[in-house]
């Protein structure tokens, strides 16, 4: 843009010169300080050509007064970059065919330059389209004065388009999320002690609130005399639709791992706990039949009944569990969480009077959680009647049941003052199938295995802190 | 080899102790059956005897899988109080189903003297109440 500025300047000049000598004042000169040679030459020439006609003054030689005249015109025309007239040079070798060939020379020079100029704007649009379709923008990043500048695609990644240039850098920074900032800044601190480049990802906050992820590579710094990094210039690459992907990726070897662990659970209840009660039956069985008397068959028949109930639980626990591995198309409604708890509350209203607990429902009215309605009633019931169940003997249980944000995630947490369990000892058995604890005679050891189960499929998770003696708490994340 | 007088049942099922206290009793009515619901009990039942002197049992049949402390705490228990019993105790891991990994995990413990599938025979209970014959 620069050089064709002074060009059009310069031409300007020795249009005015020209049309000086053609009126015939041969007094003006112009500067032959130009950058370029060529121009130089030709101001060099025409102010020669003043100067002689100046000592010589033409007298009415019409071959001389036409030349002048198609000089400016060809030269008119150069301002119009239209570079294809050229001036006729004789074999006489007079100063007007010297100036007719410095002419000549600077339409082929303008041409050129003109020419490498398209060269270099199909270049950069070239360059641009490479930018867009990988998604890959560079910047530079002056430091002393918190500048920041860019390529067309890194102004579209950081949606900057619209931005004065002043305020790039404000607006680049203000679009990452707190801790991405930190650590944003952090390298930014400490490039400015080595010379390494450094590969980084980040995220940023669009316009309509969607993240974008962002791989970057901050590439070398220029310093000034004082060692100060007065420039760094790198490139940012927009990944959000890979990282999307691994996202993805993750998020499906993630159900697939978990339907694999309830997989290793269905297979773990069919070869153990059915096959105890089999076990059970046949032994019972053996005894039966060597059993004679009356009351001790009558006696055996009892415990055959009652193997014959548990193995009707543990069926009812298997189809629980297949249960959920086959729910995928879940309704899912807008709840009220308070009601739910308020719900489970008075189900177990004999327990609780039973065990004088006293539960304080702290769940604001307005939560709403979209959720499925049997999910949430059996995670609700089994957290509370659990919290009850769970008590210090000679304590009356006091549960708090909340609901908050952490995150932007919401939190639904039950909190008691129970005996609580020794997380280091059976941590990763918690919520495993058939594991109890206390020793409690209707522990069934099926409760937190299902509910985790639940919220799992929900998208949640669940997360447990318990002291011994002093009360648990469990969060669960509902998304 | 001492003949066997008491056996101990470590098992949180309280059909199977019913079951095994009958089938034993039947073979021989002289064996007295100590049974305990979980590792737990077990332990501090064993200690309790190595403390105030009294017979100990013979064999112990212990489950796997049990509240509170399971077959393999036990073990790591049992372990810690070996030197004070006066003849080795055979220990049986009873199960009803055998895992790979349970079989893996009882090969780093020497005191474990063998595996019994559930439902125990009597033909395999014979042998255990008779170690002689």
């Amino acid at each position: 843009m620069k050089g064709v500025q002074i060009d059009i300047e310069i031409l300007e000049e020795i249009l005015k010169l020209s049309r000086a000598i053609l009126e015939l004042d041969f007094s003006k000169r112009i500067s032959i300080d130009y950058n370029d040679d060529i121009i130089n030459e030709i101001a060099g020439n025409l102010n020669l050509l003043a100067d002689r006609l100046m000592l010589n003054p033409p007298e009415g030689n019409s071959t001389e007064k036409i030349n002048i005249s198609h000089f400016i015109s060809v030269i008119s025309s150069f301002a119009n970059h239209d570079f294809s007239q050229k001036l006729p040079v004789s074999e006489h070798g007079t100063i007007l065919d010297a100036i007719a060939t410095g002419i000549n020379m600077l339409g082929d020079e303008l041409e050129q330059t003109t020419a490498s100029k398209d060269e270099l704007e199909t270049e950069r649009n070239l360059l641009n389209e490479a930018q867009a379709i990988a998604k890959v923008g560079n910047w530079e990043f002056y430091p002393l004065e918190r500048q920041l500048s860019g390529s067309k695609e890194f102004l579209r990644i950081f949606e900057l388009d619209h931005v004065s240039e002043s305020d790039y850098y404000e607006t680049y920074r203000k679009k990452h999320p707190a801790d991405d900032l930190v650590r944003l800044d952090e390298l930014f601190k400490s490039i400015f002690n080595d010379q390494e480049t450094y590969n980084f990802e980040h995220r940023i906050i669009c316009n309509n609130g969607s993240v974008r992820h962002l791989s970057s590579i901050m590439g070398e710094s220029t310093r000034d005399a004082n060692n100060r990094v007065t420039c760094v210039k790198g490139t940012t690459q927009d990944i959000t639709d890979r990282k999307n992907a691994e996202i993805e990726l993750n998020n499906s070897f993630n159900i697939v791992t978990e339907q694999n662990k309830r997989l290793l659970n269905f297979s773990y209840i069919v070869s153990h706990n059915l096959r105890s009660h089999t076990s059970n039956i046949t032994s019972l069985l053996t005894l039966l039949e060597e059993e004679e008397t009356k009351e001790g068959q009558e006696h055996l028949m009892n415990h055959i009944r009652n193997v014959s109930d548990l193995l009707n639980e543990t069926m009812i626990n298997l189809n629980d569990v297949v249960s959920i591995q086959k729910n995928i198309n879940l309704i899912i409604e807008p709840l009220s969480l308070r009601s739910y708890a308020e719900k489970a509350i008075e189900v177990l209203s004999e327990q609780v009077a039973l065990k004088k607990a006293t539960i304080n429902n702290n769940i604001s009215e307005e939560i709403i959680v979209n959720y499925n309605p049997a999910y949430l009633e059996s995670i609700v019931l089994n957290f509370i009647s659990n919290a009850i169940k769970y008590s210090q003997p000679e304590k009356s249980p006091i549960i708090s049941v909340d609901c908050y944000e952490e995150d932007g995630v919401t939190v639904f947490q039950i909190k008691d003052n129970g005996m609580g369990i020794d997380l280091k000892k059976y941590g990763e058995k918690l919520f495993g199938m058939y594991k109890t604890f206390h020793g409690n005679k209707d522990a069934r050891g099926i409760g937190l295995f299902i509910c985790k189960n639940q919220i799992e499929t929900m998208g949640g998770k669940i997360e447990v802190a318990s002291e011994l003696g002093v009360g648990t708490t469990f969060k669960i994340y509902i998304k | 080899m001492k003949t066997v007088d008491i056996i101990c049942v470590i098992d949180d099922n309280d059909v199977y102790q019913f079951v095994m206290k009958n089938s034993i009793s039947k073979l021989n009515p002289n064996i007295k059956i100590l049974a305990y619901l979980n590792g737990e009990e077990g332990i501090k039942s064993i200690k309790n005897m190595i403390d105030k002197n009294q017979p100990l049992p013979d064999v112990i049949l212990l489950d796997i899988n049990m509240p509170i402390m399971d077959g393999w705490e036990f073990m790591n228990e049992f372990i810690k109080i070996k030197s004070k019993l006066p003849r080795v105790i055979p220990i049986y891991l009873t199960t009803s189903s055998l895992d790979a990994s349970d079989i893996d995990k009882a090969k780093k413990y020497e005191d474990i003297t063998g595996f019994l599938s559930k439902p125990i025979d009597r033909h395999t209970l014979l042998k255990i109440t008779q170690p002689n014959s």
